[in-house]
């Protein structure tokens, strides 16, 4: 007399048995269709930690020897003097590591470019014609942080173009967080959200290549909040001729000279501090012969 | 980057500053302060700080500069329009207006200064 419980008795029947293997192998082989591709970006715990995305894109990019890139900048009025305005550029910049670069920003109202060979800085506002070169000497590292010292400003987004661009990121952004994934111009992204003192970001970076693709900052240090939104693309790792780096002044622009802002502050100082927009007083003399320095 | 900060007199204040300035601390000794922040993705930032007895801050505002620091007085971003190129021993100025004026580079951009020939 057959005393097993009903259960065992199916699974003693030889149709369950075969039932049982099909179902094993149909739910392996979905299994092995459902798992990524070994080159294809695996979602994981590790790979959604902001830190370590930002990490992942700063060696993509310090990874290349040469770099060239788009980048379609729009300021809100409250970042550009003298508009109401929102001013959209289109960026395209050029790197060869570790002391080379050049960018050329324009829209309809002007195109300017800067050179750095690792020698000398020029600045070519090619709308008037206007250059000027001045030496400085160095890495791409290096010439971001004189111009800055030294002549006051910073190239356009030069955080991307710097041999380490964790160490510059990092030492603006306090907090940052993972918001997800999200497409842009068609590219599967990771989105982060920084958060710094002066401006929150989002930045948006390829899933599959780790470049940044967007970035959205949030000046919250200004009253309006206004923004910068900064469209990455076209990102390639080309060969690229010293020439590309080296300025040559085309014969009908003129040399100029470049102030630093020691000067621009002393003439600041010895006007009281005037603002621009004050009533005129004795100004600057031209040195008659002068064609710049 | 470096951070710099820079002491100017107090003509760099708002007229909403200058105001309260005016109004309510009339006759104090106040140091006002224009500290340029580190440039952050090409835009930097001017703080005006208006400090009052025992280094109180009573007022600060912030705004933006593309560039370096603010323009000083005799300084313009742009042409007025109208103008004209002319060339003077050699160098070339822009003159509108009787106002003659001459192109330098700063803040990574072309800036006039106001000059008299």
């Amino acid at each position: 007399m057959n005393k097993k419980f009903p259960v065992e008795r199916l699974v003693h029947q030889r149709g369950f048995r075969a039932l049982l293997f099909c179902s094993t192998f149909i739910l392996l082989a979905l299994a092995l269709a459902c798992s990524p591709a070994p080159d294809q970006p695996v979602t994981t715990a590790a790979n959604n930690d902001p830190d370590q995305l930002l990490r992942q894109m700063s060696e993509k990019l310090a990874q290349s020897k040469t770099l060239s890139f788009k980048v379609n900048r729009t300021l809100d009025p409250a970042l550009v003097e003298g508009r109401d305005v929102p001013e959209t550029t289109q960026v395209e910049i050029s790197v060869s590591r570790p002391g080379k670069f050049q960018a050329k920003s324009g829209n309809k109202d002007y195109v300017r470019q800067i050179f750095f060979d690792g020698q000398n800085l020029s600045v070519y506002d090619e709308t008037m014609k206007l250059y000027a070169t001045v030496p400085v000497a160095g890495t791409i590292d290096e010439a971001v942080a004189k111009i800055e010292e030294i002549y006051g400003f910073t190239p356009p987004l030069a955080e991307f173009i710097l041999s380490d661009p964790y160490l510059a990121l990092n030492k603006i952004i306090k907090t940052r967080a993972y918001s997800g994934r999200e497409k842009i111009a068609g590219v599967e992204c990771h989105h982060l959200s920084l958060y710094g003192d002066t401006a929150d970001s989002e930045l948006w970076i390829g899933v599959a290549d780790l470049l940044p693709r967007k970035l959205v900052a949030t000046f919250k240090d200004i009253e309006s909040r206004p923004q910068l939104q900064a469209d990455f693309s076209d990102w390639n790792a080309p060969t690229l001729d010293d020439k590309v780096f080296a300025f040559v002044a085309p014969a009908d622009a003129e040399k100029i000279e470049m102030v630093t802002e020691a000067q621009m502050i002393e003439t600041s100082a010895k006007q009281g501090g005037a603002p621009a927009n004050a009533a005129p007083e004795k100004s600057a003399t031209p040195t008659a012969g002068k064609k710049g320095t | 980057m470096k951070r710099t900060k820079r002491v100017f007199s107090g003509k760099y204040l708002s007229e909403k500053l200058q105001s309260v300035v005016a109004a309510g601390f009339l006759g104090a000794v106040f140091l006002s302060s224009a500290s340029l922040a580190p440039a952050q993705y090409g835009v930097a930032r001017r703080t005006t700080v208006v400090s009052g007895p025992n280094r109180t801050v009573v007022a600060r505002q912030t705004t933006v500069v593309r560039g370096g620091t603010a323009l000083p007085h005799g300084y313009i971003a742009a042409l007025p329009g109208g103008y004209r190129a002319v060339v003077v021993s050699g160098a070339r100025y822009y003159t509108v207006g009787g106002i003659y004026y001459r192109p330098q580079i700063y803040g990574g951009r072309t800036v006039y200064v106001r000059v008299h020939i």
